[in-house]
């Protein structure tokens, strides 16, 4: 068994090991083909071209070299789309080598549209390294039909007198010969023989001397041309005031159909006169052509001293109403006028005008009946080639006298008509005057001590050390001192009493001598404790030397007591020397021997 | 060793003194610097000359403050102008009745021009101040903020010593109810200021470290959407409007009107009442 497996293994590691060292790869091989998908096409209409690239093997894949698209008239609609495949192959040959084939295919898809008839070969190559290979069919494109007119033709408003194909754009103009600023209408129709289904504007006309403003369409329509019948769709339609003087062209448009043909219009030139010199107003501006009127009004009659109300100046009419340049305003006596809202009303229709509305706010400094000027506008009309200045109607108002309308007089917004007057009428005495000592008042600093933060800390204490006090007593009561403690503080007190009270005694005697014995007795009692209750005196003597208390300190306590005894019961007579000498002995024996022991 | 001690301390003080004095001269010389150039008619000057004397001060002045204010009113800057009059209006400013006076009436004249200014360029302006305004500016006061923390701690302190008094007492004093529902009664208003008082002063104080009132200071300020000049306008204030500042970015402050509107405008375009004195452009 042994023998035979190690021979089975033997035989396969062998057969690996002779095909592992075989493997190789194939050498690289590249190949173009190319394809038309219509051999015969008319101007406008696309066609596609697909350009594959092949390559076997490693390597890069070279990109197809293409003809001059340009010099044949075809243009690329939009950029080119591609996509890679690709795939890998081992052959295994008896007495041969092993080979594994990579193959990678790159496909180039061209939209072209051709815009001159002809034939036209496409011939495409790559380059593997230094040698060409190309496609071994070359496709020819086959274009019919005739080339879009490129040269312009004059504006105006007359239709096609001959058919074009099946489809093909007209442009109009309204008029031929225009002012400069003045209004004139391009519209662009699309005549079609066939109801082509997707059309679309690709390239808009050039209007780049031109301000342009939308018009609304047109319908469609029928229309026969040369005894062709045509379908007329309008593809756009414009309001146009030319911007300079001399003949100006408006470039072609191009509609496209889906997204394999596209036609394109003929450029339109038109010429355009410069406004005359004779006759113009000082006051006019290039803008103001067109046919205009104006008006003033006022929104109250009813007016105070410097209360504001609205002047309203409307310019209306036809023209460049957006662009129109009213020119200055006329000074409004005893008023201060501020700078306008500005508001466009655009008329709809084929002729562009509207209102153009200036409000201001005008604030009457001064009571009494005002008058608004006329306002003035100076226009070119075009059609009857002269200028015009029209006039508003001035307008009176009876102001009311307010006394208490400081603003009636205060000082304006920088507006230039009235800056002048107010900073004078401020100056006046309305706002209230500088004043100017030779020192300044001053405060050291203007940070107050109270910061926000002490504030609060402050108002939270408060409070806290309220609970804190209350707290503390209630933790005192619950677990204070004990009996002994108590009791001992009980006699410190009384003791102290005692002494008090035979301060007050010293100079007269009176009480002197009752407190001091007991002041006495109570330290005596104090250090026997329990066992001196009710013992005579000589007895209790005797326990206290007992319990320590010294001879000398027994000696003078016991005198002292005899003392009292003594003066109490009138025995003896002793003045304020000797009783402060007594008082003294006493106060001292309560820091001797006699003093009660802490503890015991 | 007395000696040299004494010595030392009348050094200092005199150097303190006469530090003080050369400083308090230099302020005066510019502030009659400027006065002269206003009677002079010459207003450009005179408010250079103010705020260099506003520069030199090292606390405030509401006289100052109110003729910089009124010579940027005569100037037609009104948000300046605004700013200033209200500087010396603040409290801390101590502004004696006539400065307050003028201040007042010039402050009106400004907010009625630039009422009109606004309606004139369609710019939104902060509504008039109303009573709750009123109020909070007053309870503002450190005044109050010092008569509610000194009736807390009177009420606190009448409370200890009573607990300590009765305690002796015992309570056997005759008559004591009487006295003790006097004192009672002290300590109830007491506390009633400390809490009324000391709440309101301490809402206006939040909302002023919270919201620092400001000042729209360029004639047309424009509020824009975010931080930056690129972003989109979205309104344009008035001079003089008053605003809450709710936000700070880099150079620039996230602001509120009074009526909830809000919007970013540049640092430079405002000044807070509460802060150091700003100069004006």
């Amino acid at each position: 068994m042994r023998t035979r497996r190690g021979f089975v293994t033997t035989v396969l590691l062998g057969c690996a090991a002779g095909l592992v060292p075989g493997l190789v790869h194939a050498a690289a091989r590249i190949g173009v083909a190319t394809e038309l998908d219509r051999l015969q096409v008319e101007v406008g209409e696309a066609v596609e071209f697909t350009v594959q690239v092949e390559l076997e093997g490693d390597g890069d894949m070279p990109d197809p070299v293409l003809p001059n698209f340009a010099e044949m008239g075809l243009t690329l609609a939009g950029p080119p789309s591609s996509f890679r495949s690709s795939g890998s192959s081992v052959s295994f040959g008896t007495g041969r080598q092993t080979v594994l084939e990579t193959r990678t295919i790159q496909t180039y898809s061209y939209t072209l549209i051709p815009s001159k008839p002809g034939r036209f070969a496409l011939a495409v190559h790559v380059m593997n390294g230094r040698s060409k290979v190309e496609a071994p069919r070359t496709p020819v494109l086959e274009v019919t039909g005739s080339a879009a007119a490129a040269e312009p033709i004059a504006g105006g408003s007359d239709g096609p007198t001959e058919a074009q194909g099946d489809l093909f754009l007209w442009t109009r103009l309204d008029k031929s010969r225009v002012y400069v600023g003045e209004q004139l209408v391009y519209t662009l129709e699309v005549y079609e023989r066939l109801p082509f289904p997707n059309i679309q504007l690709r390239a808009l006309p050039g209007f780049q001397d031109f301000w342009s403003e939308e018009l609304p369409e047109g319908d469609n329509r029928t229309e026969t041309v040369a005894g062709v019948p045509y379908r007329v769709h309008p593809g756009l339609r414009r309001g146009l005031f030319p911007q300079r003087a001399g003949m100006l062209t408006i470039t072609a448009a191009e509609v496209g159909v889906g997204m394999r043909r596209r036609v394109r219009g003929r450029p339109t030139t038109l010429e355009v006169l410069p406004l005359p010199v004779d006759g113009r107003p000082a006051d006019f501006s290039v803008n103001n052509v067109g046919l205009y009127t104006i008006e003033a009004a006022i929104d109250r009659a009813k007016i105070k001293q410097g209360e504001p109300f609205t002047l309203t100046v409307t310019i209306s009419g036809t023209g460049n109403i957006r662009v129109i340049d009213p020119g200055g305003w006329p000074e409004l006596e005893g008023m201060r006028r501020y700078d306008p809202k500005v508001e466009t009303r655009p008329a709809v229709g084929m002729r562009i005008g509207g209102d153009r509305i200036y409000q201001f706010l005008v604030i009457p400094e001064r009571a009494g009946t005002l008058t608004i000027p006329p306002h003035k506008f100076s226009f070119f009309d075009p059609a009857t080639a002269s200028y015009q200045t029209v006039l508003s109607k001035p307008i009176e108002i009876a102001v009311l006298a307010d006394a208490a309308a400081p603003a009636a007089s205060a000082p304006a917004e920088p507006a230039p008509v009235a800056a002048a007057r107010t900073a004078k009428s401020e100056q006046d005495g309305l706002l209230a005057p500088l004043l100017t000592p030779d020192t300044l008042p001053r405060v050291a600093s203007d940070r107050a001590w109270l910061t926000p933060g002490r504030f609060t800390a402050g108002m939270l204490l408060a409070p806290a050390v309220l609970a804190a006090t209350t707290g503390g007593r209630a933790l005192w009561r619950r677990y204070g001192p004990d009996e002994a403690s108590r009791a001992s503080a009980a006699r410190a007190a009384k003791q102290r009493e005692l002494v008090a009270q035979a301060e007050r005694g010293v100079a007269t005697g009176e009480g002197f001598y009752p407190a001091l014995a007991q002041l006495l007795q109570g330290l005596a009692l104090a250090r026997a404790g329990a066992p001196g209750e009710g013992l005579p005196r000589r007895a209790l003597l005797d326990l206290l030397g007992r319990r320590g208390a010294a001879a000398p300190d027994l000696e003078r306590l016991g005198r002292l007591l005899d003392r009292c005894d003594a003066a109490r019961f009138g025995a003896a007579s002793e003045g304020a020397a000797e009783r402060r000498a007594a008082l003294d002995e006493a106060l001292a024996l309560r820091r001797s021997s006699l003093a009660v022991q802490e503890g015991a | 060793m007395s000696l040299p001690r004494r010595t030392w301390f009348a050094l200092v003080l005199l150097a303190a003194l006469a530090s003080t004095s050369v400083r308090a001269d230099v302020v005066d010389e510019a502030f009659v610097r400027g006065n002269r150039a206003a009677e002079a008619g010459d207003l450009k000057a005179a408010v250079q000359a103010y705020e260099e004397a506003e520069r030199l001060l090292p606390g405030t002045s509401a006289l100052l403050s109110f003729n910089l204010g009124t010579a940027y009113a005569q100037l037609g800057e009104d948000g300046l102008a605004t700013y200033h009059l209200r500087r010396a209006l603040r409290a801390q400013a101590q502004a004696n009745a006539e400065v307050a006076a003028a201040a007042q009436r010039n402050l009106g004249i400004v907010r009625q021009r630039a009422e009109v200014s606004a309606l004139a360029n369609g710019a939104q302006i902060d509504r008039p101040e109303t009573w709750r305004d009123a109020l909070l500016a007053t309870v503002g006061a450190p005044e109050f903020g010092w008569l509610a923390l000194g009736a807390g701690w009177l009420a606190l302190i009448i409370v200890l010593l009573r607990g300590r008094l009765g305690g002796r007492a015992g309570g056997g004093v005759s008559g004591g109810g009487v006295g003790s529902g006097v004192v009672g009664s002290v300590i109830g208003v007491l506390v009633a200021v400390y809490l009324v008082l000391g709440g309101l002063h301490g809402y206006a104080v939040r909302a002023e470290v919270e919201a620092p009132q400001a000042i729209a200071l360029s004639n047309k300020l424009e509020v824009r959407e975010g931080p930056g000049n690129h972003r989109r306008t979205l309104f344009v204030v008035q001079g003089g409007s008053r605003v809450r500042i709710v936000d700070r970015g880099s150079g620039w402050l996230r602001i509120r009107l009074p009526d909830g509107l809000e919007g970013w405008v540049p640092q430079a375009d405002l000044g807070e009442l509460a802060g150091a004195a700003r100069r004006g452009n």
